[in-house]
């Protein structure tokens, strides 16, 4: 266990040093990529070991604060997300540097740097903490870093705007688990999680309450549906390293939350499981319906996050139904189905983060109407994009399609019970996602990246140096390497599902072995899918070896002077699923068209707002306000009156006193 | 031995069947429409030709152009070896079914990426409209399959699709049967979906999208075309025809598949491409047929 604390310290000692050298920008950086480095060494031993089997003791030490005790442990789900901070933290991380290097100072360097590394060592602290108060203090130091990231450019008003907006939802998550850790402490006589589990058994309405309370507390990181309020604005405001490291890790801390209390307080209701994937489902309809609607590509990113978290919480709720059924191979098939789609998430979806922020630094514009054409000017940028795009759409020899082909393994399965009507739509809906997926990423790669250039910034782009690209191909090699030899990373999530489970993991470790096969099957057939492929190039090649091969101008069918502002766009190549959903998604229009005999300036203009953010919360802030109106009347600056307020506050403490 | 056999079959099979089912299909057409047609095995010989020409590319493309049709290819004979096209599939687990599904998305996602590659507003509108329509084909797809893996209690394909009896289960099959045909005439762009034989470029859906592939890349596309088009209709032949004393399993399919092929020229002869804002209904309808069949399956 002191590996764990080695790695934070490093990486706060980083932080620190970072902060103090910000005069000297090449120590600063030094000193970030060694923090991530040693985080990543004794981090990584630390996992390790744990998978490996030789977990290591707790660590217990006697803390000052009262009713408090610093305790880490470290089990297979802890090492599992602790694995996800670590690869996309120094990934991001070593990103983050040549990203700020390339703002030309509009990323200011020091707090971006300090920020990042106290993000990340909260991250790996929270996972392994074993006491309430210590997860508190790990959860809000994570979230006022992820803060801090966010309104890293606070010159821009929609940048303080969407940090402000996210430090309200996180504060508001962060009271409902205050009360949750109250109640469940209270109960139990202690803030030990392990005397949450051995405390006697909630009554029903307590029950119901540390539910609700732990899915909005946890739910409210994570993003579920009407909670995901902060999560368009914030992603797109933070720089992109931060956003990768935000979508690919920090909202799945919300998960890995709601996955811990479930192995401590045991099951749920078959109603709360029922309740879990519809939400799940829910969320992902709404997340990557929203996406496809998009014309900025960071938010598109930003939406697809809901969706992916939506498709991991039906795997959890499906997990859930499986518990609540005692019925521990569907459990543990549905948990491990949430935890493959969480670490594969992490990846992709933080290559793509990482591969739209050089796309953004290199056009200047996170548009997608005024990209296109990259492909032949960031090759490498586009390439691993591309990877990214197919990865997330869950496309068969790459990681995507992993996770996903657990969750439909569990729906499909014959012989669940009742209810397999159900979870036969919801295997519909998980295909309706998985087909708008490629919809929303053909869009955000074809667009942003093939044809020719729509703008001038577009036509100048350039590759980043290999600082940027490294951490990029990384992850993109891991998401080829699941996809093709998945079997290590379903032991991965089979072990930390297990410990989700609990005691059950013995009795079905046998039919284990045949999901493990299967998956390998699937990943051999994938690389059979390569090798095809390949064989077909070289085929192709070799046909073409002697032939003449001519260059020439796209086929315009009969127009010979088209422009490269003539090409199809983004808003125009979602429209006609945009119009399908055109009740739900609102889009806004503005259009003025050319009008007279000699018509001046014309103008089009579409945005897609949030609903929850600038629909649904509005109707309940307003009456809120009112009322909150009400008590404002005391507040009027007038200082004698505070002063009898005082005094009149003392005197009624005094008299309940006596 | 009896591998080697197979996998003969397979390649006569994954090599003669594409360009014969489409040759069938023109040939009925032009039947009804009281012409005498190419020949049958026309198809073969245009996939011959292009083969042995060179290739022109656009100057806007990038790699990713060249990769389309050989990766659309190659997921499409992977796809192929999930289906028991001579008899019994070369592969087979539980779970290929979802598989099967997700190779189809591979191959239109490099398909809808290759053509977006050329620039060109007229495939863009053509990949857009493959995409949506295919989001709405898909769930059609899952549920019917899902009634049948519910039915066989396997969600495999060589299991799913093979002869089962019960009176239960004609119903639910029937109904299976009308989403599915549905599903084919929309993911290989047959009337009254797309009209693979219209002249003009802004009402064409999938053969808009390869307007600016040429040789040997084109003959990929046409056949990876016609080859799903014989892999989903053999999936249909194997939900209806029980095995035919006379023909064997092989036999049986090969008919099955020849009858497909008149029946898709029949209903391409009886009919017009639907208007495009159209289309959604009729997938919409393909989806409540198959959520009907699900509900008569789990009955």
């Amino acid at each position: 266990m002191m590996l764990l604390l080695v790695a934070v310290l490093a990486l706060g000692v980083a932080a620190l040093l970072s902060g103090l050298m910000s005069r000297h920008d090449r120590w600063a950086r030094n000193i970030v990529i060694a923090g991530l480095a040693g985080a990543a060494i004794a981090g990584g031993t630390l996992v390790w070991r744990t998978l490996a089997g030789q977990g290591a003791s707790d660590l217990l030490w006697p803390w000052l604060v009262p009713g408090a005790v610093f305790h880490i442990g470290m089990d297979s789900l802890s090492a599992c997300f602790l694995l996800l901070v670590l690869v996309v933290g120094c990934c991001a991380g070593l990103y983050g540097e040549g990203y700020i290097a390339g703002s030309h100072g509009h990323i200011p360097a020091t707090p971006a740097r300090f920020f990042f590394l106290v993000l990340v060592g909260a991250m790996a602290l929270l996972v392994a903490a074993r006491n309430a108060l210590l997860f508190m203090i790990a959860w809000e130091t994570m979230a006022l870093a992820a803060f801090g990231l966010v309104s890293c450019e606070h010159g821009k008003p929609e940048v303080r705007k969407a940090g402000l907006l996210y430090l309200l939802c996180t504060h508001v998550g962060s009271l409902c688990l205050l009360a949750l850790f109250a109640l469940l402490g209270s109960n139990a006589g202690s803030l030990e999680f392990s005397s949450f589990a051995a405390a006697p058994a909630l009554p029903a309405a307590e029950r119901a309450a540390v539910f609700l309370l732990a899915l909005v507390g946890f739910g409210m990181k994570a993003g579920f549906m009407p909670l995901h309020i902060w999560l368009q604005e914030a992603h797109p405001a933070a720089p992109s390293h931060a956003s990768a490291a935000m979508s690919g890790v920090m909202i799945e801390m919300g998960l890995y939350g709601l996955l811990r209390l479930l192995s401590l307080l045991g099951p749920v209701s078959l109603e709360a499981a029922f309740f879990l994937v519809a939400l799940g489902l829910v969320t992902a309809v709404f997340g990557i319906t929203f996406a496809m609607a998009q014309r900025d590509f960071k938010r598109l990113l930003a939406y697809s996050s809901i969706e992916n978290i939506g498709i991991i919480l039906t795997g959890a709720g499906l997990g859930c139904y499986g518990l609540a059924k005692h019925n521990f191979f569907l459990a543990l098939l549905g948990f491990a189905g949430a935890i493959l789609h969480t670490l594969n998430h992490g990846l992709f979806k933080s290559l793509l983060f990482l591969s739209a922020g050089a796309v953004y630094q290199a056009v200047g514009t996170r548009d997608i109407e005024a990209c296109g054409g990259l492909q032949k000017r960031m090759p490498w940028t586009c390439g691993l994009m591309a990877v990214g795009a197919a990865a997330i759409c869950g496309l068969p020899p790459l990681n995507g399609f992993m996770g996903e082909w657990l969750i439909y393994s569990w729906l499909l399965r014959p012989g669940i019970g009742h209810g397999i009507f159900f979870a036969a739509l919801a295997a519909a809906a998980l295909s309706v996602i998985g087909a708008f997926a490629v919809a929303a990423f053909s869009k955000c790669y074809g667009l942003t990246c093939l044809g020719q250039p729509r703008s001038e910034g577009a036509r100048d782009a350039r590759d980043p140096f290999w600082i940027m690209l490294g951490p990029m191909a990384l992850l993109a090699a891991l998401c080829v390497a699941i996809g093709l030899f998945p079997s290590l990373a379903l032991h991965v999530a089979f072990a930390a599902a297990s410990d989700v489970v609990g005691q059950a993991r013995l009795t079905v470790s046998a039919s284990l072995e045949e999901w493990s096969c299967l998956l390998e099957v699937i990943g051999l057939f994938g690389a059979g899918v390569c090798a095809l492929s390949a064989l077909l190039w070289l085929f192709r090649s070799a046909l073409l070896r002697r032939r003449e091969v001519e260059l020439g101008p796209t086929w315009g069918c009969g127009f010979t002077a088209p422009t490269t502002r003539m090409q199809y766009t983004g808003s125009s190549y979602s429209m006609p699923l945009t119009r399908v959903f055109a009740a739900a998604l609102a889009t806004r229009e503005e259009v003025h068209p050319p009008l007279g005999y000699w018509p001046g300036k014309a103008a089009f203009e579409s945005r897609t707002p949030d609903p929850a953010l600038e629909r649904w919360l509005p109707v309940l802030t307003t009456k809120f306000e009112e009322w909150l109106s009400l008590p404002r009347r005391l507040q009027h600056g007038r200082l004698q009156l505070y002063l009898l307020y005082v005094s009149a506050f003392l005197v009624i403490i005094l008299l309940w006193k006596l | 031995m009896e591998t080697l056999k197979l996998v003969a079959s397979y390649l006569v099979m994954l090599v003669f069947a594409p360009p014969v089912m489409l040759g069938i299909i023109t040939k009925t057409k032009a039947v009804v429409a009281g012409r005498k047609g190419p020949p049958v095995l026309q198809p073969l010989y245009d996939t011959l030709k292009l083969l042995r020409k060179g290739a022109v590319y656009s100057t806007t493309t990038t790699w990713m152009f060249r990769l389309g049709p050989v990766v659309s290819l190659a997921a499409v004979l992977a796809a192929s070896s999930l289906v028991p096209l001579s008899g019994t599939p070369l592969i087979s687990f539980n779970g290929d079914a979802i598989l099967f599904v997700y190779l189809l998305a591979l191959g239109r996602f490099v398909t809808v990426t290759a053509a977006l590659d050329t620039g060109s507003s007229f495939e863009g509108m053509g990949a857009s409209r493959e995409v949506a329509f295919s989001s709405l084909a898909e769930p059609a797809l899952i549920l019917a399959f899902a009634s049948l893996a519910y039915r066989s209690g396997e969600l495999s394909l060589a299991r799913m699709f093979a002869p089962h009896g019960g009176p239960g289960s004609a119903a639910s099959a029937v109904l299976a049967l009308g989403s599915l045909f549905v599903v084919l005439l929309a993911e290989n762009s047959r009337i009254p979906v797309d009209d693979p034989n219209t002249h003009l470029e802004l009402t064409m859906i999938h053969e808009v999208m390869v307007l600016d592939h040429g040789g040997p890349d084109l003959a990929f596309i046409l056949h990876g075309a016609g080859l799903k088009l014989v892999l989903m209709a053999s999936l249909l032949v194997w939900l209806v025809l029980p095995e035919m004393p006379v023909a064997g399993r092989v036999g049986s399919l090969v008919l099955g598949l020849a009858a497909t092929a008149v029946v898709i020229g029949l209903v391409e002869s009886s009919m017009a491409r639907l208007r495009l804002i159209r289309v959604p209904q009729l997938l919409v309808a393909a989806i409540c047929a198959a959520t009907f069949g699900l509900i008569l399956t789990l009955r």
